[in-house]
């Protein structure tokens, strides 16, 4: 209970922050209907012509990309959000405030991070309305329950690439390199706009180490096909594999990170 | 009896930037600066001490190590005899700080708002916390300003919001670092006189406070410590060492004519 009161505190205050920048607020809104909108146009370029990477979901481009950029912006949320947080708290000075309450630390950063996966679930949420309403696309074979599952682990999995990226920021207090790396192939090489199909041999393989990869196949079989959880079990291994390896590393990086700055007494430095 | 606060052999340096020359001829070797060298202070429950010391002499990395925020390189902290290394988050829940960063709230919240979002973090229940904060806001005089965006608060206001902060969840021990900077004289004193005579007085907490202003130390507080060159250079009851300590340091009284307004 005490915790979901705290996530409860976090999330007031972070949509009270959001909604106070009015202007900001509708842009986003309206980003969303631009940005689909762009893929529809561009998926109606190329739909005239039959693409034989896209078959397996489909042979339409549009629903294709309309699931890999929702559902990547998980990713950027996880990436991003936790070292945002850390940052954004040094640089407000709010960190040794924050810090110096009785709440854990891993907790703060967590919380801190919530209001971003709220805000994207909508988005995300948005943008398959969109897509749906003004553009018509059809999930009317769509697993919703798989495709929940495969959203909740990637989830964890991208936040402990987040994780480790929040300790590189509070132990070097500059932007990640790895986060921004991480994010970067996995655009490249993930699946996103393309299928990794049409990579070179090599880039598939590298591929596979990125949860995204497993992600993306696993969300598009379930919500364009409709596939079960057994006819998406590699991906979901994949994404297990993942989790087991990152978490461990991301929990110990935070907590050494934690341990240094408190040692170095650059809490509230930035 | 056991003291509330317990210092014992505290070490603590910091790494300070190089020069290029220095870091091209020993790219691997760090520069430090020792601030506190073997700083053992023990407080008593139910004391008001007054930490003072010349800029640079290591009050606020004292108290950052008293409120684990910072941890020694040597010694031990303990605060009601837990360990403020070791044990970080329970030595929070019985200890209000004061930072001496006015700009630790969320500018985009009312006052209000930034209270109710910290008495979450500790543990306070929605209800107690908008009990408590009415209360603190009658104590501390923070009437409609309480409604105000903090980014609209004068400096004053906002040392008072951080005081009611440190006090949300009842702690036992209080450190405060400059406290009443940017107040107004008669603020200024109704929140010293509240810290020793209500706090400290009547519900017998432990408080630390950190200030440049002797004759605050010399009115309110009860014992004093003075930091000079990382160590504990004095401790005592105050009517001993006041003396001693202006002829001795002299240490100059910033806030003379706030002082003498209040009186």
């Amino acid at each position: 209970m005490l915790i979901l009161r705290k996530c409860w505190a976090f999330i007031k205050k972070d949509f009270r922050t959001d909604i106070s920048y009015r202007i900001a607020f509708a842009g986003q809104l309206l980003f969303t209907f631009f940005m689909v909108a762009a893929f529809y146009f561009f998926a109606k370029m190329i739909g005239q012509s039959s693409i034989p990477s896209l078959a397996p979901y489909g042979g339409d481009y549009f629903p294709f990309v309309l699931v890999g950029v929702a559902f990547s912006s998980y990713l950027d949320v996880s990436v991003r959000s936790f070292a945002d947080t850390i940052r954004s708290a040094q640089v407000l000075g709010t960190l040794e405030a924050l810090i110096a309450t009785p709440t854990p630390p891993w907790q703060i950063v967590i919380l801190s991070s919530i209001y971003s996966f709220v805000a994207t679930s909508l988005r995300v949420v948005l943008t398959l309305a969109i897509g749906v309403f003004v553009f018509h696309v059809q999930f009317s074979n769509a697993n919703w329950a798989g495709a929940s599952l495969v959203l909740v682990l990637s989830i964890i999995c991208f936040a402990f690439i987040g994780v480790l990226s929040a300790s590189a920021v509070l132990a070097f207090k500059r932007a990640d390199p790895s986060g921004w790396l991480v994010q970067g192939l996995s655009y490249l090489l993930g699946g996103v706009y393309y299928p990794i199909s049409v990579l070179p041999h090599w880039a598939q393989v590298l591929a596979q180490v990125l949860p995204i990869t497993h992600s993306l196949e696993a969300m598009r079989k379930m919500l364009l096909n409709g596939a079960s959880l057994e006819q998406a079990s590699s991906s979901m291994t994949g994404l297990l594999l993942f989790a087991i390896v990152a978490g461990p590393m991301s929990i110990a990086s935070f907590w050494l990170a934690l341990k240094r700055v408190r040692k170095e007494g650059s809490l509230g430095h930035f | 009896m056991k003291p509330v606060i317990d210092m014992e052999g505290v070490y603590k340096s910091f790494t300070q930037p190089r020069t290029l020359g220095e870091i091209f001829l020993h790219p691997m070797a760090r520069k430090r600066i020792q601030v506190l060298s073997g700083v053992t202070l023990r407080v008593q429950q139910g004391t008001l001490l007054g930490l003072v010391g010349s800029n640079g002499a290591g009050k606020t990395t004292m108290l950052r190590l008293l409120s684990a925020t910072v941890t020694p390189d040597e010694g031990v902290v303990k605060i009601l005899g837990q360990d403020a290394t070791r044990r970080p988050n329970t030595v929070h829940k019985n200890l209000g700080v004061v930072l001496d960063d006015e700009r630790s709230f969320f500018w985009r919240l009312t006052a209000r708002q930034n209270l109710l979002f910290f008495a979450s973090l500790y543990n306070l229940s929605n209800k107690a916390a908008k009990k408590r904060i009415d209360a603190l806001a009658q104590l501390l005089d923070l009437g409609p300003e309480l409604d105000k965006a903090f980014r609209n608060l004068s400096t004053g206001w906002r040392h008072r919001l951080a005081l009611a902060r440190a006090l949300l969840h009842d702690p036992q021990v209080l450190l405060l670092d400059e406290p009443t900077r940017g107040m107004d004289p008669k603020a200024a004193h109704k929140a010293r006189a509240l810290v020793a005579q209500r706090l400290v007085g009547e519900q017998k907490k432990t408080v630390v406070m950190a200030t440049h202003d002797l004759r605050t130390v010399q009115r309110w507080c009860q014992s004093l410590a003075l930091l000079d060159g990382g160590k504990i250079a004095m401790q005592g009851p105050v009517h001993e060492l006041i003396e001693q300590v202006e002829s001795r340091f002299g240490l100059s009284d910033t806030s003379q004519d706030e002082t003498e307004t209040e009186e």
